[in-house]
């Protein structure tokens, strides 16, 4: 007891010595905690770098599915460029994404990701960030120390009165499909390559369809092509969350137009010199007649 | 009768049309001789003075950079850009959200301006993709438009290239823009670029660290040891810097050094790192520029989608023989495709 003075001193040595580490935070935010059954509400996932720049995250976000279900995600105003990993559903509760920001980001409050569930029961609940990797733009992938802070839900008796309602006029942003060749990929076999965003709602998924009387497909960048020929025109659809479209096309490097296939040329020869026989057979018929 | 008129017209001429174009496909036997102009010191494969691109090398200008929407840019033989393989396709819209064209007319626009180094190219990325290239006049400065844009939050990303073709570190920045808004962000700083001439300097020996930067700036070296050393110089009116740090205050082992330039009450941001070796023996750098291996999977001197996709394929997958040896060559070497690796990639980043 006789050297309780010395507390506040080392209570001062220690806040002048000891600094805090650096640490990211990493947290689950909603305008709303109070929830009824039929509430559709949208929570955020938020980084604050702590002055640090950062340009890797992933993390899984687990939520009580015992009280909600999970609705949709929202990327069109994410930090993350590049998805590695699209938010994925999967275990019934978990939601997985990781993704990466070139040249890297540091910013106090900074959107990864919305995403939207339904209330299906009362009851309480966490929605929270668990296996977190934040990563320090150094060039060598170093993770920075992370801390994270979760969302408590707390479901009520009551109406259901918060819905979301999302108005987004936009197309998915221009961007330009490429096709690759690499002895690593698809076994050396060509490949489509594509990456845009959707500033309103965000992106959906894409599609894929080679050639005029193709079908489109469900297609994830990168996409091996059926048609190695090179020869067939490539539509890549891109559709945002709220249907909105963008095609763009891409002309390989064997393509040629129509006027210039040999095919289609000998085609047209011979449906005319069909037509012009079965002309001449009708006129004949005729003028027998 | 007339119908069968008109389908006997149509097929003599599609007959006539056909047969012309197969008889010109096949060749009319008659020579035709290409006289190709090459003008001095175009040809070569190297950006001079002057030139828009040379042979291969386009400077990372695409079709999609000259404002189409596909196709394959070439360089003349008078090194200036060849368009005509490139192809504009308007976007289709349709789908729930409807007016989608209106989006694009009203679209935002966004105006960068700032100060790079003499007459250098600046690459402009927009969520990682190329979106723009522009060049800086002689005090440095460069200005851009960037048209059709959404409402809603973007990533820009920013570098130039100084005369010796070494990249500045990327400067990226968020902007939000609204529709039929035009944002003007100016004051960008692209920061110094920076190299030195030892790999390895012998201890108490100099070491000769230059760059480029803008015109007449304040140049801070930082050296970073055990302890942090700082040293100052003035660009030239050039944009080039150069000094000789004295080693003899190094311990030895690794060290690197940053610079960062002001002019004008406003400052750069950080160069990328020169590493360098203090030893008992000194090492010359390579006199040419050699571009990092380092995330550049398919070796064009870019890092960008396409090596992100190479990676991609791989993530969270064993890789075979093969891939482990160019994991090793571009990433960490730890012969697995994880978060390290992509953070890697976003480092060396060039789109």
């Amino acid at each position: 007891m006789r050297y309780i003075f010395l507390l506040p001193f080392l209570f001062l040595s220690y806040s002048v010595f000891v600094t805090p580490a650096l640490a990211a935070v990493i947290k689950v935010e909603s305008e709303f905690s109070t929830l009824h059954v039929g509430d559709i509400f949208t929570i955020d996932i938020i980084v604050d770098s702590e002055k640090q720049t950062l340009n890797a995250i992933e993390t899984d976000i687990i939520f009580p599915s015992n009280i909600i279900e999970y609705v949709s995600s929202d990327d069109g105003d994410s930090v993350i460029s590049l998805w590695i990993k699209k938010p994925n559903f999967h275990d019934s509760n978990v939601i997985t994404l990781s993704g990466i920001t070139p040249g890297g980001f540091n910013q106090k409050d900074t959107k990864i990701m919305s995403l939207t569930f339904k209330v299906l029961h009362e009851g309480q609940g966490n929605i929270e960030n668990t296996n977190t990797k934040l990563l320090l733009h150094d060039g060598l992938g170093t993770e920075a120390s992370t801390k994270q802070q979760n969302l408590h839900l707390s479901i009520v008796e009551g109406d259901s009165n918060i819905s979301v309602n999302t108005v987004d006029e936009e197309i998915p942003e221009r961007f330009n499909p490429e096709i690759i060749q690499d002895e690593d990929v698809f076994e050396g076999k060509y490949a489509l390559i594509f990456s845009t965003k959707d500033k309103g709602s965000g992106m959906d998924h894409y599609e894929v369809k080679e050639g005029w009387f193709g079908n489109y497909q469900n297609a994830e960048s990168p996409y091996e092509l059926k048609h190695q020929s090179l020869d067939k025109k490539i539509f890549v659809k891109a559709i945002d969350l709220t249907g909105n479209e963008r095609i763009e096309i891409l002309y390989p490097q064997n393509w040629k137009p129509w006027y210039e296939q040999t095919g289609v040329i000998v085609s047209i020869l011979i449906l005319c010199v069909l037509t012009l026989f079965i002309l001449w057979r009708y006129f004949r018929f005729l003028l027998i007649k | 009768m007339r119908v069968s008129h008109t389908i006997i017209i149509s097929c003599l001429f599609l007959l006539t049309f056909s047969v012309t174009h197969v008889v010109n496909s096949q060749g009319s036997g008659e020579a035709e001789v290409q006289i190709e102009a090459i003008v001095p010191g175009c040809g070569d494969g190297i950006i001079e003075d002057g030139e828009d691109c040379d042979a291969l090398a386009l400077a990372g200008a695409t079709c999609f950079s000259k404002g189409f929407t596909s196709g394959v840019l070439s360089c003349t033989a008078s090194c200036t850009y060849n368009t005509s393989s490139c192809v504009y396709t308007p976007p289709s819209t349709s789908g729930g959200g409807g007016g989608g064209n209106n989006s694009v007319s009203k679209g935002a626009q966004i105006v960068l301006s700032g100060r790079a180094y003499p007459k250098s190219q600046v690459t402009i990325l927009k969520d990682a993709q190329l979106v723009a290239t522009t060049v800086s006049d002689e005090s440095a400065h460069f200005q851009v438009l960037i048209k059709g844009l959404s409402a809603g939050t973007y990533i820009f990303s920013l570098y130039s290239e100084d005369s010796n073709g070494v990249r500045s570190s990327l400067f990226t920045f968020p902007v939000s823009v609204s529709k039929g808004v035009l944002a003007k962000i100016d004051q960008i700083f692209v920061a110094p670029t920076i190299s030195g001439d030892k790999i390895e300097v012998k201890k108490g020996e100099p070491i000769t660290l230059f760059g480029q930067s803008f015109p007449i700036s304040e140049i801070t070296l930082e050296v970073n040891s055990s302890e942090q050393f700082f040293s100052k110089t003035t660009a030239g009116s050039d944009g080039v810097y150069l000094y000789n740090f004295d080693s003899s205050v190094l311990e030895i082992g690794q060290h690197h050094a940053k610079t960062r330039s002001s002019a004008e009450l406003a400052i750069s941001s950080q160069s990328s790192s020169y590493e360098f070796q203090v030893g008992t023996k000194n090492v010359y750098s390579a006199e040419s520029i050699i571009c990092s291996k380092k995330a550049d999977f398919n070796a064009d001197c870019h890092v960008n989608l396409v090596d992100f996709s190479i990676v991609a394929f791989w993530y969270n997958r064993p890789l075979n023989p093969a891939f482990i040896l160019r994991e090793k060559e571009h990433l960490n070497g730890d012969s697995k495709i994880n978060l390290v690796d992509f953070s890697i990639m976003a480092f060396h980043w060039t789109g």
